[in-house]
């Protein structure tokens, strides 16, 4: 019987749908394939093929879509989207004193402009937003967000054949922004960041804040004068100067505290959460690695002073490599989540029937 | 009315459930039949619009049978589903009535109906 091979094809072919639609659906629609194949066919025909792929990509696309709004996604996404809107309002600010205390190590040339109103505007958008998600105004502050997006795109994203090596430094703000966007985006209660960090958490992230902010700001403010004479001390580690080894050491303990007081938020956060809001930052944190490698490195130069002409295959590392890592993020976290699942549910079966 | 209009292979299955349960082969020869043999419904459109109608709650399973060690499911149009269609039915009638006061008005429909 020749409908044994077109079957086993179709069966293949239906393997394309998730599994809760194939529990649900897949013996019947096998029925009716065979029943609308023609006497001795042994393969799908195209049409079916391309009908059944496109159809069970689709399934695929919607199960995944629904999973978002999942509490713990939802509540991971309220999180996510105050915690990205309080970096990106410290980037800004950062980049605020920046221009109006500038380096005094970097020689004129070099130092950053005043700012304009574009800086201020940047500023104080995404304070708007950070607070608009706090008080429970959660559209305004995804409506905000967004509008942040677009900004960097007009304003930013629109110079990449001028300036490349700008775009992309400026590029995992961009991503962050995108993240806070969208997590802002997912509809949950009002002040539901704040409930789910709770009293610690929100310590917690709010120290890590002040102490990540303050050092370098306290650092730019204290820095030691220029000293052409070379006779006072000066000592150097990673953008932070001081004039002694034990403002530097004190500097990096500060570091380690807020590091510390991160670690510590995280954990106050339940596992779901926890993991769900690795999974959402993420791709921020694989964009910074890229910029900062040399996967990058022949085409950004972070003085600003020439622009090299970037690859097809970088940009293409700079696109993919966050969303495959996001991507990568759930199917990982879904699993593990479901092998668990399973164990417990192994464990309770297990208890309630015991061994003769 | 606030829901948007059925697309064309929903109202159609909707159609071909509103007489009578039909198991998933006989919805794909109803519907032909229905459309003049315009439109042949495929498996992964079929199943993905009963899936979809089953979630909202239009139709329902009337009954289960293996025929020939196959599973042949029946559906049937639900009160909610029944409504549905019958506004739509009126939606259409409404903008086809619409479109053909305005043809003759404008002397481009025939008494036959064609322009």
């Amino acid at each position: 019987m020749s409908a044994d091979p077109l079957a086993r094809r179709y069966r293949r072919l239906l393997a394309v749908y998730p599994r809760e639609h194939r529990r649900a659906y897949e013996e019947e629609m096998l029925g009716v394939l065979l029943a609308g194949a023609r006497p001795g066919q042994t393969r799908p025909s195209v049409g079916d093929t391309v009908n059944l792929v496109g159809a069970g990509m689709r399934s695929r696309l919607r199960v995944g879509a629904r999973g978002f709004t999942e509490p713990a996604w939802v509540d991971a996404a309220a999180v996510t989207g105050v915690l990205a809107a309080l970096l990106l309002f410290a980037a800004a600010g950062w980049s605020l004193l920046d221009q109006v205390a500038p380096d005094p190590l970097r020689p004129p040339p070099l130092r950053p402009g005043t700012p304009d109103q574009v800086d201020w505007l940047r500023l104080g958008g995404w304070a708007a937003v950070l607070v608009a998600a706090l008080v429970g105004l959660r559209r305004v502050a995804a409506g905000l967000a967004w509008a942040g997006v677009a900004a960097w795109a007009v304003l930013v994203g629109s110079t990449v054949a001028g300036q490349p090596a700008y775009v992309i430094d400026t590029l995992p703000q961009f991503a962050l922004a995108v993240v806070a966007a969208g997590a802002l985006t997912l509809p949950a209660p009002p002040r539901r960041a704040l409930r789910v960090l709770g009293r610690r958490g929100q310590g917690a992230f709010g120290l890590a804040g002040v102490l990540a902010v303050g050092v370098p700001v306290a650092n730019r403010l204290s820095y030691p004068k220029v000293d052409p004479a070379g006779e006072n001390p000066w000592y150097s580690f990673h953008g932070l100067n001081a004039p002694s080894l034990a403002m530097i050491l004190c500097y990096l303990a500060v570091l380690g505290v807020a590091t510390v007081a991160v670690l510590f938020g995280l954990a106050t956060l339940h596992p779901m959460i926890r993991w769900r809001l690795v999974v959402l930052l993420a791709p921020v944190a694989v964009l910074v690695l890229l910029v900062d490698t040399p996967l990058a490195s022949g085409a950004v130069d972070t003085l600003h002073l020439y622009a090299v002409p970037l690859v097809a295959a970088r940009w293409a590392a700079l696109v993919l490599a966050p969303a495959v890592t996001f991507l990568a993020g759930v199917v990982l976290l879904r699993r593990r989540e479901e092998t668990r699942r399973l164990v417990a549910l192994g464990l309770a079966t297990d208890r309630e029937t015991p061994a003769p | 009315m606030t829901d948007t209009p059925l697309r064309e292979p929903t109202f159609l299955i909707l159609t071909a459930l509103a007489e009578t349960p039909q198991h998933g082969y006989a919805v794909i020869e109803d519907v032909l039949r229905i459309s003049d043999g315009r439109v042949r419904l495929r498996a992964g459109t079929l199943y993905a619009v009963l899936d979809r109608l089953r979630a909202d709650g239009l139709i329902e399973v009337d009954r289960e049978e293996v025929v020939q060690s196959r599973l042949r499911r029946y559906y049937r149009l639900t009160a909610l589903g029944a409504t549905r269609l019958a506004d739509e039915v009126a939606r259409l009638r409404r903008n086809a009535d619409a479109a053909n006061r305005r043809l003759r008005r404008a002397g481009l429909l025939t008494e036959g109906g064609t322009a």
